[in-house]
């Protein structure tokens, strides 16, 4: 497969090499995609046909069948389970429903990968906690002690994002960050993943089938059907694209 | 790499056999695959308690969650052990008494009930009891972590499932579990004692020296620890790691979404349950000859 227009010289957080995953059925087929340092790219595609799956085998959550995964320079298949505990507390994860833990309050959600990391001292927690939730756009007084289901969607899916970025990873995943969302709430959690971007400049695998979104928010964008990679490239090079199903995968959404 | 939850090396759920199969008993297949997939589940539970065991000591907030299961698990069962060990040694009382009547020998009903409460009655009781309201609980939550992402999320916080979710728990249990049969049988010996005094007449002081009496004679372990307290402590100590590891199995094993919660919890109840009463009986022997 051809390099997908990657960014000259850059240094790879991400690669993909040859990757086939399958369940009952094919679900990635010799897919090869490489994710810039800083760069955010998203990957869209019907359901069922593999995006999540490709985020679980970058967490190191599921390995492949055939190929090889590598995240930061470490190809997960040569590594201990120090090193990919180690090499996971550089990721942040936005889960499609947020998976806040139910149990523990937001304050305890955000904090919770500092104080397992047990690098940071407990004053220091409770400052990068509300500072991130201020960074979402939350009130950490209104917000740190309530519990998860005391929150509307969007406030879950932002605190999702904090929890995520809390540890300020090095490489940052969403799975579909807007999905279940109204229009409106839609649009802040993109402009706040926007900003994130611009503020933090992380390197991002957004993966959704909300293109309007993707298009505003990546560098770059891959498109996958039936298991392979039909289009990877600027969004711009997208709209233009001749490819028939990208041409009708556009006209559809 | 592989997610920890993965501990037997599957990944994928296991195929469930059509109804329609199943119904055609007997088959040689089926009888086989149930007996491959009663293996694959038991090799399952003593992996994830090898897992359990090498997660120790549990690490940072270990202590804390482990007072959170002591509570989940032991404190909130004390209400519902106590009453099942009152009214079982209530009705032990009356039952005994039938027999005992006849041959003048009410005085013995003491005896009778120390020994079925803290060899088998409490510990089996207190078990499946506690198979019920806190293996059921266990299996929920897991379970509706598991099919939340929630697990997923633990994990990719460098957090191990096991350590963090398991170990407490099959720790509290086993504390618990004891604790709590012990409660039962002390239950069960005052509703034996209210019965004999209301409705046989024998006088509170002679039933708890007849049931002292049959401690005596039960034995001593070491020349000091009763062989019957002994049974009491050990046998719930087992039905506790039973009842924990595999409401554990269970919920992190759950698939399909919110009805694979009620799945996974139906599951881990019935065979703790099971498992507990089979183990009982082999436990029995084993301590009978070693006691």
């Amino acid at each position: 497969m051809s390099p997908h227009a990657f960014p000259a010289m850059a240094a790879a957080a991400v690669e993909l090499d040859q990757v086939s995953v399958a369940f009952a059925r094919p679900v990635l087929h010799e897919v090869s995609l490489r994710v810039a340092t800083a760069e955010t790219l998203a990957v869209i595609g019907e359901s069922g046909t593999g995006k999540s799956t490709m985020l679980r085998l970058i967490l190191g959550l599921q390995q492949p069948d055939v190929g090889t995964v590598s995240v930061m320079g470490h190809s997960l298949r040569a590594i201990g389970r120090a090193e990919q505990r180690t090499l996971r507390a550089q990721i942040g994860m936005v889960f499609q429903g947020a998976a806040l833990f139910d149990s523990l309050t937001t304050f305890e959600n955000v904090a919770f990968g500092l104080r397992e990391s047990g690098v940071m001292a407990e004053p220091a927690i409770r400052t990068r906690v509300r500072e991130t939730l201020a960074l979402v756009d939350l009130d950490p007084d209104e917000v740190s002690q309530t519990l998860p289901a005391q929150l509307s969607g969007g406030m879950r899916k932002r605190v999702g994002i904090a929890r995520a970025i809390a540890p300020r990873p090095a490489l940052l995943l969403y799975d579909e960050p807007t999905a279940g969302l109204d229009p409106l709430t839609s649009n802040t959690v993109t402009a706040l993943m926007q900003r994130l971007q611009q503020e933090l400049r992380v390197t991002s695998v957004v993966v959704s089938h909300d293109v309007r979104a993707m298009v505003r928010i990546a560098d770059r964008i891959a498109l996958l059907h039936e298991g392979r990679f039909v289009f990877v490239g600027a969004p711009d090079a997208m709209r233009a694209s001749d490819e028939p199903y990208t041409q009708s995968f556009l006209a559809a959404a | 790499m592989r997610s920890v939850l993965a501990y037997s090396g599957e990944t994928t759920p296991r195929p469930v056999q059509p109804a329609t199969q199943l119904c055609q008993f007997p088959q040689p297949l089926v009888v086989r695959r149930l007996f491959q997939s009663s293996i694959l589940s038991l090799q399952d539970v003593l992996l994830l308690a090898w897992h359990t065991v090498r997660s120790l000591p549990g690490g940072r907030g270990a202590g804390a969650r482990l007072i959170a299961q002591l509570d989940a698990v032991g404190v909130r069962s004390v209400p519902i052990v106590m009453l099942t060990g009152l009214f079982t040694g209530m009705v032990l009382a009356l039952q005994a008494s039938v027999q005992l009547k006849q041959f003048g020998a009410t005085l013995f009903v003491g005896r009778f009930v120390a020994a079925s409460m803290l060899r088998e009655l409490g510990p089996v009781l207190s078990g499946i009891m506690v198979a019920g309201r806190v293996g059921a609980g266990i299996a929920a939550e897991l379970s509706s972590m598991k099919v939340t992402e929630q697990l997923d999320a633990l994990e990719t916080m460098g957090a191990e499932p096991i350590r963090v979710l398991v170990l407490p728990r099959v720790i509290a249990a086993a504390i618990a579990v004891p604790v709590l049969a012990l409660i039962a049988d002390i239950a069960g010996l005052v509703g034996a004692s209210l019965v004999s005094v209301m409705y046989l007449g024998v006088p509170i002081s002679a039933f708890f020296q007849a049931a002292i009496d049959q401690v005596v004679i039960d034995g001593f372990v070491f020349g000091m620890i009763p062989s019957d307290l002994v049974q009491g402590i050990l046998k719930p100590l087992a039905f506790g790691l039973i009842l924990s590891l595999l409401a554990c199995h269970h919920g992190l094993r759950a698939t399909g979404g919110t009805a694979g919660v009620g799945v996974a919890t139906t599951r881990a109840v019935v065979s703790a349950s099971i498992t507990i009463l089979i183990a009982d009986y082999f436990l029995t022997q084993l301590l009978l000859v070693l006691l």
